[in-house]
């Protein structure tokens, strides 16, 4: 998947359409990157890449650059 | 001999999702209370590590995905040895679903409704034939719902709704089937520590989970706590329940 095709579909999945992520986003610090928003990214990654990540694991991370090294950068190019 | 009231000597039980969790303990138990189990699920491999399990008897075993509604039929008729007639059935087979509902497609609601609700309910068809009840001690099946079919609880939409389906077929099923003398009743437990429950658990932050174990004032559930509701309703004991929701959840929903 291409990056900018990831970052779109994120956006949409999170409903973070007034924020501006890229790879060096910090989740941690967007207000709206709640329990809820942690569930979300888990059922996105789940369904987009067939990978079943935890909330330990995104407790960990911080930025959404993260979360694809947690995907697996070889799911994305561009 | 005294029978307990709580035996299930010489009922044949069919019992799906078999292979694991809540499924597993009620085809334990049951065998253990004296009943002939036969058991329905997907995984050749862990429905076998079941079947050891059990205590001695005639009990017989079918891999099967529930989801072929078409083929549920013949799954039966093959399960079942010729001329069986059967007493119990425990729908435990369930999928589960855990996201925001602003991402559950239909696609979801219909990957679950199709093995947690309608593979139960076309289940509990086939077995109330005739061919396959004693009309003189009737039978009794129970369907493992959910306590968020009653609870709201984030992130079960899909889930919920199937296992509130559930709640809502058993009354209506209840009283058609008393008629050939069936009882039909649900349980509904709590979080009980089974594979499914890990699941739901990687979703949440560890504040959440440590917040769902203190709502459950007797801790999380065992299977066998499942089970065990189970074969008290489709015992003796239970002559007198139908249409009934066992809450079995240690004190969450108080």
């Amino acid at each position: 998947m291409k990056k900018e095709e990831f970052l779109r579909l994120l956006k949409e999945a999170l409903e973070f359409q007034d924020i501006d992520l890229q790879t060096a986003t910090d989740l941690r610090k967007i207000e709206a990157y709640d329990s809820m928003a942690v569930m979300a990214v888990i059922a996105f990654v789940d369904e987009n890449f067939s990978k079943r990540l935890t909330a330990k694991q995104l407790a960990a991370i911080s930025t959404v650059g993260d979360l694809m090294e947690l995907i697996g950068m070889e799911n994305f190019s561009g | 001999m005294i029978t307990s009231p709580f035996s299930l000597q010489t009922k044949n039980i069919v019992i799906t999702g078999a292979s694991s969790g809540i499924g597993r303990s009620v085809a334990i138990e049951c065998s253990r209370a004296g009943a002939t189990v036969f058991l329905l699920a997907r995984n050749q491999e862990r429905l076998e590590e079941t079947f050891s399990q059990l205590s001695p008897g005639n009990h017989r075993m079918a891999v099967s995905d529930l989801k072929d509604l078409a083929n549920l039929e013949s799954t039966a008729a093959a399960l079942l040895p010729g001329g069986s007639q059967v007493f119990g059935m425990v729908h435990a087979a369930g999928a589960i679903f855990t996201a925001p509902f602003s991402m559950t497609r239909p696609k979801h609601f219909e990957s679950l409704y199709a093995v947690n609700v309608i593979a139960g309910f076309e289940l509990a068809r086939i077995l109330s034939q005739k061919k396959y009840v004693d009309l003189q001690t009737g039978g009794s099946y129970v369907f493992i719902s959910s306590i968020s079919a009653l609870h709201g609880q984030q992130g079960a939409v899909a889930y919920a709704s199937s296992k509130g389906a559930l709640l809502a077929g058993v009354r209506s099923m209840a009283l058609e089937l008393t008629v050939k003398k069936i009882r039909v009743n649900a349980v509904s437990p709590g979080i009980v520590k089974t594979p499914m429950a890990d699941t739901l658990f990687d979703s949440l932050p560890g504040e959440a989970a440590e917040q769902l174990l203190k709502q459950h004032p007797l801790g999380f559930g065992d299977p066998q706590d499942v089970a065990f509701s189970c074969i008290y309703l489709m015992s003796e004991a239970g002559r007198w329940i139908t249409g009934q929701n066992l809450v079995t959840d240690g004190g969450y929903s108080i």
